[in-house]
């Protein structure tokens, strides 16, 4: 079981030698993993712009959107699956944990 | 064994994967983008075509300054069966549309010819021409579907502006290519490079008001710590302040004419360009008017949410409040200036006339960027075999196929009589048809470029006849409209036989043999 998990691990971080094949898995992880880790910087914005909520969620809702697509892009330019993966997680880790303080 | 790559070689899949993603994401959503940007034009240039469909505005506009409210409004009001709370007066002007309009939301709108303060006969669902273009620019005829279809467009729209930024400035293109391809590489970098300001706001606009208050409630949830998931209830009060709730004393007093509370109001703030009056507790003692409208010396902060207002009794006229452009919550003004190039509310017709350039550049661009796909994939044949490619057929009829279904949709306006029973219905019926056609016949004819001449030449014609029939339909002739200062219809006669006029010349330009072709593009572009 462990050694099927490091398998994978190195696997998943080999670097593609070709990238005139984007994927599925990379796909996935630039549009959902986009929007999660867009969606979850924007609810810090929140609480960052001082203000009431209803002031200061303006201009997160306004910019939400692109803040998908930077970050779809950023995530769909990983030079390997592993990297998309991290790309994906840990910023939304560290974003969700922030919310979690400070809601 | 090591997997890692080489630095240069990192940086060439890099590279390579940039182009990748971009023509990926271009490819999928080029022919969506291309319809919202195409009717886009169209929606900016909607308040004149309003004007052009309807009838009941063919009148002279009348002068602003000398146009006696009092003698309008005052009889309806006055009317005791007419609700007394929350009237609200749309002044003539506002939008380019000529007509008083007198509204309440559980009456049936009141419009009034300004110049002989006679009563209009408005045309309601029998006329939605500009409208219906408008809702096509954003999805609406297919529902939630159709917004959430446009609003993910719009994302990605903003993802290829970002990815084609980042290759424009770490890829070294070269101008010179002689080709057919590089041509078209070319021009779509070039236009795009100019024009991505004003495109990147309008297109973050669009995808925010598709989806972004779709998925707005986590956050609006988040934001409030658990109260209220409704986006509107938290910014509603910031951006769109409630009128204010004031006790009735229950009573009938003389009100002022409205004549002299609009003089009042211009006293008190000169720079506004009053566009709207709601009056509140009508005729009783706690009368309160208030009037609001655009202050066009501060653009990009005010119009669409921040609309300056005076509010003054109705009594006597005295000034209850004074909210001036910059009095706003910036986070209002930042609303205010990123909505201001999408919506254009109360621009004059030069910046309306600009930015319907540059979307026209855009589609354009747009055009060049699926042409060069399609010639990348068209190359590897030889010059004597046609190509027969679906996504060309499919984006020749979208692209070029959606000019004369639009050109039927304008000379079908003063074909169909107006008093016919579905009249809009059948109209935009006819347009589908129109359009769902072309799909046939660009996927039965084997040359696209002599299908693109046929469908240029129908368009153009529609276009060019469509002026004609109105001024034959309308009874106006071209002279009679700017004699009697109805520049606003003349112009977009003239708009819409500029345009059929430039299709039917396009279209004779257009060769049709595939060396002429190559020759076309790499010697003319």
């Amino acid at each position: 079981m462990k050694s099927k998990i490091i398998l994978t691990y190195k696997k998943l971080s080999i670097p593609e030698r070709s990238s005139t094949k984007i994927g599925l898995f990379r796909t996935i992880c630039a549009i959902f993993g986009g929007l999660l880790v867009a969606y979850l910087a924007m609810t810090v914005l929140i609480f960052i712009i001082p203000g009431t909520p209803g002031e200061s969620i303006v201009v997160p809702v306004l910019f939400n959107t692109m803040a998908w697509s930077f970050a779809s892009l950023w995530i769909s330019l990983s030079p390997s699956k592993l990297i998309a993966l991290k790309r994906t997680f840990i910023p939304s880790l560290i974003f969700s944990l922030i919310i979690i303080i400070m809601f | 064994m090591s997997h890692d790559l080489n630095p240069k070689d990192k940086k060439k899949v890099f590279r390579q994967r940039l182009q990748r993603v971009h023509v990926a994401t271009g490819i999928s959503f080029s022919l969506l983008m291309y319809v919202a940007v195409f009717f886009g034009i169209f929606a900016i240039l909607l308040p004149y075509i309003q004007v052009w469909e309807k009838p009941s505005r063919h009148f002279q506009t009348a002068d602003i300054t000398k146009i006696d409210y009092s003698s309008m409004i005052e009889p309806i009001i006055s009317n005791p069966d007419f609700p007394r709370n929350n009237i609200i007066i749309t002044l003539p002007g506002y939008q380019h549309d000529p007509a008083l309009k007198i509204s309440h939301e559980f009456v049936e709108p009141i419009v009034f010819n300004p110049s002989t303060q006679k009563l209009l006969d408005n045309e309601k669902d029998q006329s939605q021409l500009a409208e219906f273009l408008n809702h096509m620019h954003y999805g609406r005829p297919f529902k939630t579907f159709g917004y959430l279809l446009f609003g993910f467009m719009a994302v990605a729209g903003m993802f290829l502006i970002i990815g084609g930024l980042i290759q424009v400035i770490l890829i070294k293109y070269k101008n010179n290519g002689k080709n057919s391809v590089s041509k078209f590489s070319k021009w779509h970098r070039k236009i795009f490079t100019w024009v991505f300001p004003p495109f990147i706001i309008i297109t973050l606009t669009g995808a925010m008001m598709n989806i972004g208050y779709f998925g707005s409630a986590p956050m609006a949830f988040m934001a409030s710590s658990g109260k209220t998931a409704q986006v509107w209830n938290l910014a509603g009060p910031v951006l769109f302040p409630p009128l204010p709730t004031i006790e009735k004393k229950n009573d009938t007093v003389p009100m002022l004419e409205i004549n002299q509370l609009i003089k009042k109001a211009k006293e008190v703030n000169p720079q506004i360009d009053f566009q709207k009056l709601t009056l509140i507790n009508w005729k009783d003692s706690s009368a309160l008017i208030k009037l609001e409208g655009y202050n066009p010396y501060k653009p990009f902060l005010n119009g669409i949410s921040n609309k300056p207002s005076v509010v003054l009794s109705g009594v006597d006229g005295k000034l209850i409040s004074h909210t001036k452009v910059l009095d706003k919550h910036w986070s209002g003004l930042v609303y205010d200036s990123v909505f201001f190039l999408h919506l254009l509310f109360g621009v004059d017709a030069f910046t309306r006339l600009f930015i319907a350039a540059i979307m026209a550049m855009s589609t354009f661009a747009l055009g060049f960027g699926v042409l060069l796909w399609l010639e990348k994939k068209a190359r590897k044949f030889p010059n004597n075999i046609p190509v027969y490619q679906w996504m060309g057929k499919l984006s020749l009829s979208i692209m070029i196929g959606v000019i004369p279904a639009t050109g039927l949709l304008f000379a079908l306006q003063w074909i169909l009589p107006f008093d016919l029973e579905n009249r809009f219905l059948i109209q935009k019926s006819l347009f589908a048809l129109m359009w769902l056609s072309t799909l046939t016949w660009s996927f039965y004819r084997l040359n696209s470029y002599q299908t693109a001449k046929e469908f240029l030449y129908l368009g153009g014609i529609l276009f060019m006849i469509s002026p004609l029939l109105h001024f034959f339909n309308s009874g106006f002739s071209p002279l009679e409209l700017l004699n009697n200062s109805m520049t606003n219809i003349l112009s977009v006669d003239i708009g819409l036989f500029i345009f059929g006029f430039l299709f039917i010349f396009v279209a004779y330009k257009l060769p049709t043999t595939k060396d002429k072709i190559q020759n076309f593009w790499t010697n003319k572009l």
